[in-house]
């Protein structure tokens, strides 16, 4: 990565913000106290950045994962559902084994399922693709609309929660304390599993002959057959892997932060990572180590936009317009060459 | 004219100071080797690119030329070295592709009638309900002139456009430039074939590394000269040393069938035996199942019948990976596509047939100190222009890049290397250079199988020609037997029973 990007990611975030501004100004609000708010409400507090850290761990975990296929040029927007499944497989083995395994165990067991559950998501996309050739775009997006509602029959049916018959809000029975992810000072300790995985899976890419390969593919279909490269096994494996831990995020989600499965957590748009996990992953330029630092920042800023809207009373549709305002803007500026254009304008 | 024109690119100076005039009327051939900066700088003219520094003037009037529609309104067109026609459209709806009158309705007939003058006039005959898929490059190439003529173009800039042609197109396109010529028209062709610009120029600049080095009109020019000019230095042409080689090993195709993109038998029962320590020259008409038996072999295309042994080993089953590991190389045609990833560094394209094992991949994990010192060994020995092995391959011109694949697959421990038109839009001296190493490489043993369109190329470095016409093979005919008139008949068909 050159020093071209970030430079253009900071200049476009400055530009979201002063977007930002002229709708605080519309609100009544001072720009300069709301982006303060913003930023300390985001990373500065204590309250703000534990909040920021816990919502770095799906969307981190979920944005490498879609990195996988990425980098072969294999777009899949299936990360929503793959994260989705994962989370109902880890509910459900560990309701299901609730008390007759110790919490390590029973956490692996979820671990392994939550795998499970969210590769297997991701395998009709990609099977068609193969021996068929449809578009992995469609098809993933598609598996993920499936995965939202069958989300909701699961909680409203099979899995549903005493609570829930109470309140009559969809969720599942609650997964028991002493097999929770423990937390440190309020932080998820999932935030250990999301950051290895991120190193894991930068190592993968960089060293490993199956790395090299989806570097091939993504770069052209052509060369990386003349490499010797084996399409079909490469292709299917970077989705088992990126459906897979895309699972894990939804089993880290349950069992450190939501304990029930909560169908409203997974419609919102805020926190459907599979999706955010896309721009997020963009901005870091496909590099899970930079993904690090794109997830904290996203996670920062949206917990700073919760910040303002109970500081100053700004709508929360407001405050979270500025926040999808930051994101687009960061994309852009992973996307375009700045330079190149003001070079084309100065010539005029 | 252009005056003190400049144009970098990161890390080159593509364009160094170049002052081009260009007379009213006129064939002007640019020429030069590969990366000495033709394109680019023709590419200012058209607006391709901008000009970092310079001017361009047109009857001493300085003009801007943002992009290709000032480029047109200025009279100037271009045709690519690759075109820009849409396949599935036909010969007469892709020339009315941005013609402005007529509003939105498009006025297929009026169009026709335009067509049929334009052919009249110019010579150029072509069958404009065709769809452009359907039509040969020689034709398209046509098509594109067309284009440029319908959007009122009095100076036609055409990039290498003898590349892809037969030779009997070649005279075609040569005899319509000069009834475009007799028409008012002003054409500048970009070419490194010295030969073709002594044919069909009335003058000549010649580029070397961004500067013009030599400008001059026809009379009294020598191909000595052009030479000298455009590489620097006088070469050999076509004076290599075979020497003698003896091994039993051999790469063996027994009556080999493959099937084509289109679902029909392309290589037809093929047969051929390349020994280790010979080149074996493929002789034919572009399009007579080359292609697919070359892919064939390497294992990037199926076959239906038949067997490939290499030193007695049968590989027909074996994927590409396992036929690399037989022993097996190949030089594609398809630089930017198949012989390189180009959006990766040339760290990780010199790995490409490497990257299973030692000592690129010890224990699980790509060993990035070896395959940078590979890549730079590579570099270094191969004369490759390029700044350091970090770069990506798009950044080569496309004479480096070749050189470049050349370099990694003579490199390897292969013993059997497969090279498909190796000199194709190459210099001279980028032509020289690979064709020494292709045959040093068979002086040290390695057997090559070398499929050219040039038959002058393989008459120079095959010890054996066969001929491929419409998927068969010939009888290989031996050094001593070369013949160019009776291998040119059996292109053509001779002595195959169909």
């Amino acid at each position: 990565m050159n020093i071209r990007k970030p430079i253009q990611i900071i200049f476009f975030i400055i530009l979201a913000l002063l977007i930002s501004s002229l709708l605080l100004l519309i609100d009544h609000v001072s720009p300069i106290a709301g982006i303060a708010e913003l930023i300390s409400g985001g990373f500065l507090t204590h309250y703000g950045l534990v909040a920021t850290i816990n919502d770095t761990i799906p969307l981190l975990i979920v944005a490498v994962a879609i990195i996988i296929p990425f980098i072969a040029k294999f777009w899949n927007i299936g990360g929503q559902g793959q994260y989705i499944f994962g989370s109902i497989f880890a509910t459900w083995i560990g309701l299901e084994l609730a008390g007759s395994l110790p919490g390590a165990l029973l956490i692996t067991a979820a671990i392994i399922f939550a795998f499970i559950g969210g590769a297997l998501w991701a395998m009709p996309p990609t099977l068609m693709k193969i021996y068929f050739g449809t578009n992995e775009i469609i098809t993933t997006l598609m598996m993920n609309f499936i995965a939202v509602y069958f989300l909701d029959y699961m909680t409203i049916g099979p899995m549903e929660g005493s609570i829930a018959k109470i309140t009559h809000v969809p969720s599942s029975a609650p997964i028991p304390s002493p097999d929770l992810l423990p937390h440190i000072g309020g932080v998820s300790t999932g935030i250990f599993m999301a950051l290895a995985i991120a190193v894991i899976i930068f190592i993968l890419l960089r060293y490993t002959n199956f790395g090299y390969e989806l570097k091939l593919i993504g770069s052209s279909i052509d060369a990386a057959r003349y490499a010797g490269a084996s399409l079909r096994r490469d292709l299917l494996l970077s989705m088992v892997l990126s459906g897979g831990i895309a699972g894990i995020a939804g089993m880290i989600q349950v069992f450190g932060i939501t304990t029930v499965l909560l169908p409203q957590v997974f419609s919102d748009i805020t926190t459907s990572f599979g999706y955010v996990g896309i721009p997020v992953a963009l901005v870091a330029s496909l590099n899970p180590l930079i993904t690090i630092i794109s997830a904290f920042f996203f996670s920062g800023v949206l917990n700073g936009a919760y910040a303002m809207e109970i500081s100053f009373g700004i709508p929360i549709d407001l405050v979270i317009t500025i926040y999808g305002l930051m994101m687009f803007f960061a994309v852009i500026g992973v996307m375009i060459n700045l330079g190149r254009i003001f070079r084309r304008s100065g010539a005029k | 004219m252009m005056k003190g024109i400049v144009k970098r690119f990161p890390g080159v100076l593509a364009v160094d100071h170049v002052d081009f005039e260009l007379y009213p009327k006129e064939i002007h051939a640019l020429l030069g080797e590969n990366g000495a900066g033709k394109t680019t700088l023709m590419n200012v003219l058209y607006g391709v690119y901008r000009a970092d520094e310079g001017q361009i003037l047109i009857n001493g009037k300085q003009v801007r030329i943002r992009n290709a529609v000032d480029a047109q309104s200025n009279g100037i067109g271009m045709v690519h070295q690759h075109f820009s026609l849409i396949p599935v459209f036909t010969v007469k709806e892709n020339l009315s592709i941005g013609l402005r009158d007529g509003g939105f309705r498009l006025n297929l007939n009026q169009i026709k009638l335009k067509i049929e003058e334009a052919e009249e006039k110019y010579g150029i005959e072509i069958d404009i309900d065709k769809k452009v898929q359907q039509l040969s490059v020689g034709e398209q190439q046509r098509v594109e002139i067309l284009k440029l003529l319908f959007r009122g173009a009095s100076t036609l800039i055409l990039d290498e456009p003898t590349s892809s042609l037969t030779p009997q197109e070649v005279v075609n396109l040569f005899k319509s430039l000069r009834a475009l010529q007799s028409e008012g028209k002003t054409i500048v062709i970009i070419t490194h074939k010295l030969y073709e610009a002594l044919d069909i120029a009335d003058r000549v600049t010649v580029l070397r590394k961004g500067k013009v080095v030599f400008k001059a009109i026809k009379e009294g020019l020598t191909p000595q000269a052009l030479t000298e000019a455009m590489i620097g230095r006088s070469v050999e042409l076509s004076n290599y040393k075979m020497e003698k080689v003896s091994s039993r090993n051999s790469l063996i195709v027994e009556g080999l069938s493959v099937m084509g993109d289109r679902n029909e038998e392309m290589v037809i029962g093929a047969s051929l035996e390349v020994h280790a320590g010979e080149i074996l020259g493929i002789a034919g008409v572009s399009g007579n199942g080359q292609k697919e038996l070359i892919e064939s072999i390497f294992g990037l295309r199926a076959s239906k019948g038949g067997r490939i042994l290499i030193n007695g080993h049968d590989i027909t089953k074996y994927g590409v990976k396992g036929r690399i590991k037989a022993g097996l190389g190949y030089i594609p045609e398809e630089r930017k596509t198949r012989g390189a990833a180009i959006s990766l560094s040339l760290s990780l394209n010199s790995v490409m047939h490497d990257h299973w094992g030692q000592p690129y991949l010890t224990r699980g994990a790509f060993n990035y100190k070896a395959i940078r010192k590979f890549a730079r060994e590579i570099i270094s020995s191969f004369k490759v222009a390029a700044k350091d092995e970090s770069v990506p391959a798009r950044d080569l011109s496309g004479g480096n890049l070749q050189k470049f694949i050349v370099g990694r697959e003579m490199m390897r421990n292969s013993s059997f290397l497969m090279s498909v038109n190796p000199t194709s839009g190459l210099d001279v001296g980028a032509t020289e250079y690979v064709r020494n190493e292709i045959v040093s490489y068979r002086n040290k043993g390695g057997g090559v199988l070398l499929v050219s369109e040039d038959l002058d190329e393989l008459l120079a470095l095959s010890d054996r020609i066969v001929v491929m016409y419409r998927g068969k093979t010939s009888k290989p005919v031996e050094r001593k037997d070369f013949d160019k008139l009776k291998i040119g008949a059996m292109m053509l068909g001779e002595g195959f029973n169909s």
